[in-house]
């Protein structure tokens, strides 16, 4: 048993346009010590999908599937229960370090919140652990920090401090949601070693969004490709990235730079109207490999191989 | 920057605790008697006896103005606190609920924002009888509104930022948001409300004594002191003179000490220091 199970999820929202699905049927695993991405543009629902996990979306968010973390159903269980499971087996590390600390409490306060809340540590105790997690998240001079204020610190070692307090009380799932997005390139890159060597040290699993292919070939395990509220390719990173199938992701692949690439092909159109959703594939419209069987209804996912998944009807014939 | 907050703090604490040294020694001394009249002594101008001369009754003003910081400093601390107390609490409600909550709190705030000071100490007086502890509770009740407003208005707006999300993430319920997270954050601007509803309540007291309705006499009120001066002020200016200094420089000393508090209390220019 995988310890995230996440079961046709869907979320219906109500907006001025109607019912709208920001994520429309999501199906995924994952295990213990496991790094799987979620890639896809802007609008496509993969952080209203991670929200959606931790039951952080608005309340008159409608979610149905179902999402099991390590045996129990987290969409049937009670705010009050949520609050127990958050910060302490499920924790979430934020695109914007610069916004995601609160400015008017020192980085001691802050990463020992979650100590002090889900342990039985007392504040002096829950202070040197918190030193101990600056330390282990590579923050130098952890001692001289923890009085520092969120405003005296650099982008990357805030996002350290995020990560610590994510890390605070040995969590089982970290959601990561475009971590270092908001980070120059080197700090990025240190920022996802660390994140790799947490997963392999304490066999956490990592469930990281973003929309860096770049950034998931060098840590995913395991690839979803999310197009307008679905997956629409799925299945080993090494696998998905080297022969991707499905003609989002070949699109994706020609759009990034990489030694040896002839020139880069940007994807024609932008992402459909969430209100406005073709009956079709949601790709159609971009897709340079389009026929009229396309338009008439949405594809299923087939499985191609073991463990991989395309939505294309055309997924056998196009390689 | 830094010598500007200093000079802040240092000016807005001294007259503060002038103020307090002024009020606590007015309970043992005072240079005269504020309930003797002396018919023949009335509107004195400033002299080596009576510094700030004398008053309609003959009583010596800088005597009155001593008693009256007792009641000013009394009138702005109480109105203040419970507007405060119950404004902050309802702000903060209403931001962290939303919804319906929300909205009958800050209805009830427009209704009350409607309502005149003046008819609430009316009927206040009508039911208990006029006195000044009974215009501090109306001046507080007209506080409410302003403070819940402005904690709503501010709090709405700390909630849409991604660290009351990182706290909801870290487990943190809607009550330990609104007082670690959220209220930290409008405690600045909270604190020069404060200090501006303060200078108001010792105006509004003066205007509730001088429809009789605020502090009775003959306990000396500087707001009314300044009232009851306009009659006298072509004989003797000194009676509207000293007790219109007296509620500036009162004022004057708290708003520096709130800007120079609301400063210290943000990081961001604290860490400047």
């Amino acid at each position: 048993m995988a310890l995230l199970e996440v079961d046709q999820l869907a979320v219906t929202l109500q907006s001025v346009a109607g019912l709208v699905r920001p994520v429309d049927v999501v199906s995924f695993d994952v295990n213990r010590g496991e790094v799987v991405c979620i890639v896809g543009e802007s609008g496509c629902g993969k952080s209203t999908t991670a929200l959606a996990l931790i039951r952080l979306l608005d309340e008159q968010a409608i979610l149905s599937g179902s999402v099991r973390f390590d045996g129990q159903d987290l969409l049937g269980l009670s705010e009050a229960r949520m609050c127990a499971l958050r910060g302490n087996r499920l924790s979430m590390v934020f695109q914007e370090p610069m916004t995601a600390l609160n400015p008017v409490k020192t980085i001691a306060a802050q990463v020992m919140g979650p100590l002090l809340l889900h342990t039985a540590m007392s504040a002096a105790e829950a202070r040197v652990e918190a030193g101990r997690l600056l330390a282990r998240v590579g923050i130098d001079q952890p001692a001289r920090r923890l009085d520092c204020y969120p405003h005296q610190l650099s982008g990357g070692q805030r996002q350290r401090v995020v990560i610590a307090m994510a890390l605070a009380c040995r969590p089982d799932l970290i959601i990561a949601d475009e971590p270092t997005t908001a980070l120059d390139t080197t700090v990025q890159r240190q920022i996802l070693d660390l994140l790799l060597s947490l997963v392999d040290e304490a066999s956490i699993a990592l469930l990281l969004i973003t929309h860096n292919l770049a950034v998931v070939s060098e840590i995913a395990d395991t690839v979803l490709v999310m197009y307008g509220g679905r997956v629409v390719e799925s299945g080993p990173a090494s696998a998905v990235l080297d022969s991707p199938r499905h003609p989002y992701t070949q699109g994706l692949m020609q759009a990034l730079a990489r030694p040896g690439a002839p020139r880069l092909t940007p994807i024609a159109g932008t992402v459909p109207d969430l209100a406005r959703m073709p009956a079709g594939c949601a790709f159609a419209d971009r897709c340079p490999r389009v026929i009229d069987a396309c338009r008439i209804a949405r594809p299923v996912a087939q499985t191609i191989e073991p463990g991989r998944t395309v939505a294309c009807i055309r997924a056998m014939e196009l390689t | 920057m830094r010598n500007r907050l200093r000079v802040n703090l240092w000016v807005g604490t001294v007259i503060t605790l002038a103020l307090l040294a002024i009020a606590a020694l007015s309970m043992v001394w005072t240079p005269h008697s504020v309930l003797r009249m002396n018919l023949r002594a009335k509107l004195l101008p400033p002299s080596a006896d009576f510094l700030f001369g004398t008053d309609q009754f003959g009583r010596d003003v800088l005597s009155l103005l001593m008693v009256g910081t007792q009641n000013a400093l009394s009138i702005g601390v109480v109105s203040v606190l419970l507007g405060l107390g119950a404004g902050v609490a309802l702000g903060l409600i209403a931001a962290a609920r939303g919804g319906w909550i929300e909205e009958l709190s800050m209805r009830g705030c427009d209704l009350m924002f409607a309502f005149p000071v003046v008819l609430l100490a009316i009927m206040l007086a009508a039911a208990f009888g006029p006195g000044s502890i009974n215009s501090m509770i109306a001046i507080g009740i007209h506080n409410i509104p302003t403070f819940a407003r402005l904690t709503r208005g501010a709090a709405k707006s700390i909630w849409t930022r991604e660290f009351i999300m990182a706290a909801r993430v870290a487990g943190h319920g809607p009550v330990q948001i609104s007082l670690r997270h959220v209220l930290p954050n409008v405690l600045n601007i909270l604190v020069v409300q404060a200090t501006i509803s303060f200078a108001i309540a010792i105006l509004a007291d003066a205007a509730l004594s001088y429809l009789g309705l605020g502090t009775q006499p003959p306990t000396p009120s500087w707001g009314r002191m300044l009232k009851e001066a306009q009659t006298f002020m072509s004989q003797n200016p000194s009676v509207a003179i000293f007790p219109g200094l007296a509620i500036a420089v009162a004022v004057l000393g708290l708003n520096l000490l709130g800007d120079a508090l609301r400063d210290s209390l943000d990081p961001r220019f604290a860490g400047r220091r």
